[in-house]
């Protein structure tokens, strides 16, 4: 074993790897860092560049001054946190019950129920029909009409479920034996054994709710509860051509701001989220909590 | 039937119990909400709501059919989804068995962090990085210039719509996608690769009798669900990334849906070919499904 | 400072073009321009604004007439896309919406769906029924009302005011009766003789805001006159490409047509997509002149003299060439343009292109004096119809379109004592304070958010009353709006809502096809020898009867 470690070819194949994903990480991290130097440009010279960009072009923070001062950026990024810390917990809840009752596969009903939740994934009502019911439930304009409707991902859920079967069914056999009910079961010894799958949800749970404007657009009266994406998505439509500079305005200053505030909200609304990644990062690094368990 | 399952309830209670918000939760938002399919077979109108409209039968879906761009449509959406299963299904795969391999905490940290990345910018500025790149006067026309190649618009030219619509999919998504994978790397049992050392395995036994079985049962059921949408395409990077000149190529269902929804609001001639669509779909679902379960034990459902 | 100078002179562009530019008249709105500021002068010259509104109203039926409509404790709620996103973007947070509710002692709730997504959420709101008490169209216009007006009157979503506006909003009904010229009065009723709308209504014909642009440092430097017919115009891009270095002189709109105004292609008396000759309706590219134009169009293209890469460009990519130099000219809206040449160079307007010398253009875009873009309707959930109208007529009376257009008198604006007279009616002119042209704490575009309104229901003054208007463009869009006329042009016409449906299918058919036919006809990669076969799968595509409903719509017009 030593020895291997010590191979030259082992270790030529270890740069190989290193310097394929330095390559494709540089390919990822570009469009990122492009968007950030262009935030920090001076509008006129960005409106005038073609091609790569290696620096902001005339460090200015003109961009963020004028995104900053838009009525209501603050107040969405408040909402947008309430929305994601509580809709990823009613998320984690409901997906975990779920996973574990369709992960039994001696319940009579297993198929079935699979079957009901997939089914789910190809057909649906569309837009005026899921309206309806939740102005039924008299949740229009209210914080959980962004909550509720989306509080199961169906696809999260079967990739839970699915990392849920895998686990070594005689785990689980022996707390049985032990005398413990579904609910010790499922919180004592399933979900720690499912952590990294677990951290991956979380993550992908966040973003979706980090990212999602629609449902915000249509359950929402009133601008003081409008989430920060659906700012962001103002800013990036507003002032094209079909709307105000046809009618005759001087957009001078919409026009030249435009681009770079477009720019400056994407960072704004893209770096927290960033910031959360290496929190959870850590429960993927190998081994940590499997290692632990014997089987 | 009833019977075995009060049996069943009775015996698992606490596990049903479970079940009841779940439930719940999918009769609510999604089985209620499905009476709207009837919008399909209907002449809907905002105005009259699905109770007062009036039907049509199947007249939305034989327009469909006899849509003088039908094939087209159906060409570009299938292939466009074949070329993403075969270039795009195995590049997050081969990116976590790489990160696999990769030692160095900091530098694996930051990597993964880094491919990451392009999921978060919004389509409507990645896009505009893309029209840029591929513009006469852009990096790539640049490129093609300095290998003394006449440069030209990329997006201009139908044949080459595909390939790049399915390459920048990969730039955008290969690294988030490979997040699942790498979660289920780290869920291997270790004792495993501990054997594998003793038994003196080098890094490709080790990758192919270790890991990759440990990653099976995800790539199938990952795979199944990918097949699941194969006549799927997101609408906006469609719209985004198109021209006049490329719609032989470049248009696809989704596309036009949502040009003849906008356009002309029309709900019910959009539920149709959505369902249609969801039809399609489902089929091959069920097929590979079926097929799966057959051939590796692992299934939906 | 040279746009902050401009921007003062909106009433100053207007003098000069009636008073013949009397350098006296502009010296003394200069100083009528230090802000009269503090609290007790304000609220002294807002006292005035109520007096003398009062009594210049003694003439119209309101004031004769028993007030039988209380406003008091009347709640509305008005459904309204906002502007743009600013500092301040929500109506409740401007001075003059707060001033109407103080001054009629009503009060309004406003709601504004997410910008860029208005018409989905209007659809949301009329499939599930939740219906505000009056909504305005915003930018939408009546395009937001889709199978027309009478279809949302017969369906019970909105109201037939007729009725309502003999009653209780004199002001609006004199307003369209006096203001609007008599051929245009048509436009505030639908086929079926339904006044639905309360219409900004524009004392005269807007400025077109669509044109072809030059640039003017390179017109004047290579001395070549103002170009006129077709071939003025290649010599000229010649000139660009040979002497100026620009790689590609001319930049096309995307579609490879000018559909807003049909620049260029209406040197051979069509338009760009409908159009009407002697009352028959045809279809601009189906017609011979369609094919010369392709003909021209490909042949530039040939000569390198217009853009490679034309259908991809947006935007960005149109201002960083016309601001480089690779490009000299451009079919695009002046006020765009002219904020992106800003510092490059001033614009020169393109003549309409003709095909000989004296000739004149038939076809040109042309706003209408009811501006449906701003416009409110009343919905049948109001349970109080009668104040809403009486709300609403409140813009046509002098009092509330001064209000609307300017802002609070003494705090945004001053009178500056002259009138100008439209369709013999005189109105005071005005100029803006500090306040509302160089605000510190809001940039012009926010200040208009804030300080007055651009979309409502009142009479329009557009050309004096938009601070944000660049008075160098307005000459340009002055000589785009009288360097043709409008012989060629449909009027307002609306389509019955079957037949809009299926109008809608076979443009969106028509036009798919059409988009790249066009393209590849101007980029040569599909012969003009198949023009005629083009027209043949146009005709496939039954063109023919999207025309013979616009035909339909266009008689119902006439004999509204």
């Amino acid at each position: 074993m030593e020895l291997y470690h010590k191979n030259i070819r082992y270790r030529l194949e270890n740069l190989a790897v290193g310097f394929v994903l330095f390559l494709f990480a540089v390919l990822c991290v570009y469009p990122v860092l492009y968007v950030l130097f262009a935030s920090f440009s001076d509008p006129m010279k960005l409106a005038q560049h073609t091609g790569l960009l290696w620096k902001p072009l005339e460090f200015t923070l003109e961009g963020y001054k004028v995104a900053a001062s838009y009525q209501g950026i603050w107040k969405g990024y408040g909402n947008t946190i309430l929305i994601v810390v509580s809709g990823v917990t009613v998320n984690m809840c409901l997906t975990v019950l779920a996973a574990y009752v369709l992960s039994k596969k001696e319940l009579y009903l297993h198929r079935a129920m699979n079957l009901f939740v997939i089914f789910t994934m190809y057909f649906s009502g569309g837009l005026i029909p899921t309206y309806m019911v939740v102005k039924g439930l008299h949740l229009v304009n209210s914080m959980l009409a962004l909550i509720l409707p989306v509080a199961i991902n169906t696809w999260n859920l079967i990739i839970l479920r699915t990392s849920m079967e895998e686990m070594p069914k005689s785990l689980t056999e022996a707390a049985k034996i032990d005398g413990a009910g579904d609910w010790t079961i499922l919180l004592k010894v399933v979900i720690p054994l499912i952590k990294p799958t677990l951290a991956v949800l979380v993550l992908y749970y966040v973003v979706q709710h980090w990212n999602s404007w629609f449902n915000a657009m249509i359950y929402l009266q009133s601008r003081e509860k409008y989430p920060l994406q659906l700012f962001l998505r103002e800013i990036l439509v507003s002032g094209t051509s079909n709307s105000a500079a046809s009618q005759g305005f001087d957009m001078t200053e919409l026009d030249q701001y435009k681009q770079l505030v477009k720019y400056c909200t994407t960072i704004l609304a893209t770096a927290p989220i960033l910031c959360i990644y290496p929190f959870l990062q850590k429960y993927f690094v190998k081994g940590v909590l499997i290692g632990s368990v014997k089987e | 039937m009833l019977k075995k399952i009060a049996q069943d309830i009775k015996k698992y209670k606490s596990v049903y119990l479970m079940a009841v918000p779940v439930l719940l939760f999918y009769i609510i938002f999604c089985y209620v909400p499905m009476a709207g399919l009837v919008m399909a077979f209907q002449d809907f109108r905002p105005t009259q709501g699905i109770f007062g409209s009036s039907f049509l039968g199947i007249r939305h879906f034989t327009d469909f059919f006899k849509d003088m761009n039908f094939t087209r449509l159906m060409r570009n959406t299938f292939l466009l989804n074949v070329y993403d299963i075969i270039v795009g299904f195995p590049m997050p795969i081969i990116l976590a068995l790489l990160l696999n391999e990769l030692r160095g905490k900091f530098f694996k940290g930051g990597v993964q962090t880094a491919i990451y990345m392009p999921n978060f910018i919004s389509m409507v500025v990645l896009c505009g990085m893309i029209l840029d790149f591929c513009a006469t006067e852009g990096v790539i026309g640049g490129i093609m210039a300095s290998f003394g190649a006449e440069p030209r618009n990329l997006l201009q030219d139908p044949a080459l719509f595909k390939p790049i619509f399915v390459v920048t999919n990969i730039w955008q998504y290969a690294g988030w996608n490979s997040i699942i994978y790498i979660a289920a790397i780290s869920g291997i049992n270790t004792e495993l690769y501990d054997a594998a050392y003793a038994d003196g395995c080098g890094r490709w036994k080790r990758l192919w009798h270790v890991t990759l079985p440990g990653l099976f049962p995800t790539i199938v059921i990952m795979f199944i669900l990918r097949i699941g949408n194969i006549m799927t395409v997101g609408f906006e990077k469609v719209i985004l990334l198109y021209n006049p000149l490329t719609y032989e190529t470049a248009d696809v269902i989704s596309s036009y849906v949502y040009r003849r929804g906008i356009y002309e609001g029309n709900y019910g001639y959009a539920t149709a070919v959505g369902l249609f669509n969801s039809l399609i779909n489902f089929v091959f679902l069920w097929g590979t499904n079926r097929l799966s379960r057959k051939l590796t034990d692992q299934s939906l459902w | 400072m040279k746009a902050k100078a401009l921007r003062r002179l909106p009433c100053l562009g207007l003098c000069a073009v009636l008073a013949m530019g009397s350098l006296a008249g502009c010296g003394k709105q200069e100083d009528a321009g230090t802000p009269k500021a503090g609290a007790d002068e304000a609220e002294n010259s807002a006292d005035e604004v109520q007096d003398s509104g009062s009594e210049e109203q003694q003439s119209s039926a309101e004031e004769e007439k028993p007030d039988d409509v209380s406003m008091e404790g009347v709640e509305l709620t008005v459904w309204a896309p906002a502007y743009w996103v600013g500092q301040k973007m929500e109506y409740k947070d401007n001075e003059v919406w707060q001033e109407v509710q103080k001054r009629l002692g009503v009060k309004l709730n406003f709601i504004h769906p997410a910008i860029g997504q208005e018409q989905e959420q209007f659809n949301i709101m009329i499939s599930s029924g939740e219906l505000p008490d009056i909504i305005s169209a915003g930018w939408m216009g009546d395009s937001l009302y889709s199978g027309g007006l009478d279809k949302f009157v017969d369906d019970n979503v909105l109201i037939r005011v007729n009725e309502l506006v003999d009653q209780y909003a004199p002001d609006y009904k004199s307003a369209i009766e006096n203001v609007v010229e008599k051929e245009e009065q048509k436009e505030f009723y639908t086929d079926s003789g339904n006044m639905v709308q309360f219409y900004a209504i524009s004392p005269y014909e807007e400025w077109a805001y669509n044109g072809l642009l030059l640039r003017k440092d390179w017109v004047d430097e290579l001395g070549m006159g103002e170009p006129e017919t077709l071939e003025d115009y290649e010599n000229l891009f010649i000139a660009f490409q040979e002497q100026k270095g620009a790689k590609s002189p001319l930049i096309l709109p995307a579609g490879g047509i000018d559909g807003t105004s049909g620049f260029i292609l209406s040197a051979w008396d069509i338009g760009p997509s409908f159009y009407q000759e002697n009352g028959v309706v045809k279809y601009g590219p189906i017609q011979p002149g369609f094919k010369e134009y392709l003909t021209l169009m490909n042949k530039w293209y040939g000569m390198g003299l217009i853009d490679k890469d034309f259908p991809t460009r947006d935007d960005d990519a149109c201002k960083r060439m016309m601001t480089t130099g690779e490009s000299g000219a451009i079919i695009h809206s002046p006020d765009t343009v002219g904020a992106w040449m800003e510092g490059v160079s001033e614009l020169a307007i393109g003549k309409y292109p003709v095909r000989n010398s004296g000739d004149r253009v038939q076809y040109r875009l042309k706003t209408y004096q009811a501006r449906p873009p701003y416009a409110f309707a009343i919905t049948t959930a109001c349970k109080n119809p009668e104040a809403a109208v009486k709300f609403l007529n409140y813009g046509y009376t002098q009092e509330g379109y001064m209000l609307y257009n300017y802002g609070i008198e003494g705090e945004t604006y001053n009178l500056t004592g002259e009138t100008v007279t439209y369709n013999g009616i005189e109105y005071p002119m005005i100029e803006y304070t500090d306040r509302m042209l160089n605000n510190p704490d809001y940039p012009i575009l926010d200040a208009i958010q804030v300080f007055k309104v651009h979309i409502g229901p009142f009479i329009r003054f557009e050309h004096e009353g938009n601070p944000a208007m660049n008075m160098n463009n307005a000459e340009i869009r002055q000589k785009l709006t009288e360097g043709a006329d409008t012989t060629l042009d449909m009027p307002m016409v609306t389509l019955t809502a079957e037949e809009g449906q299926d109008y809608a299918k076979v443009m969106n058919q028509v036009s798919t096809y059409q988009e790249t036919a066009v393209l590849q006809f101007i980029m040569g990669t599909r012969s003009l020898d198949e023009f005629d076969a083009y027209v043949e799968d146009m005709k496939q595509l039954e063109i023919e009867k999207a025309i013979s409903y616009q035909q339909s719509a266009y008689d119902r017009y006439q004999a509204r």
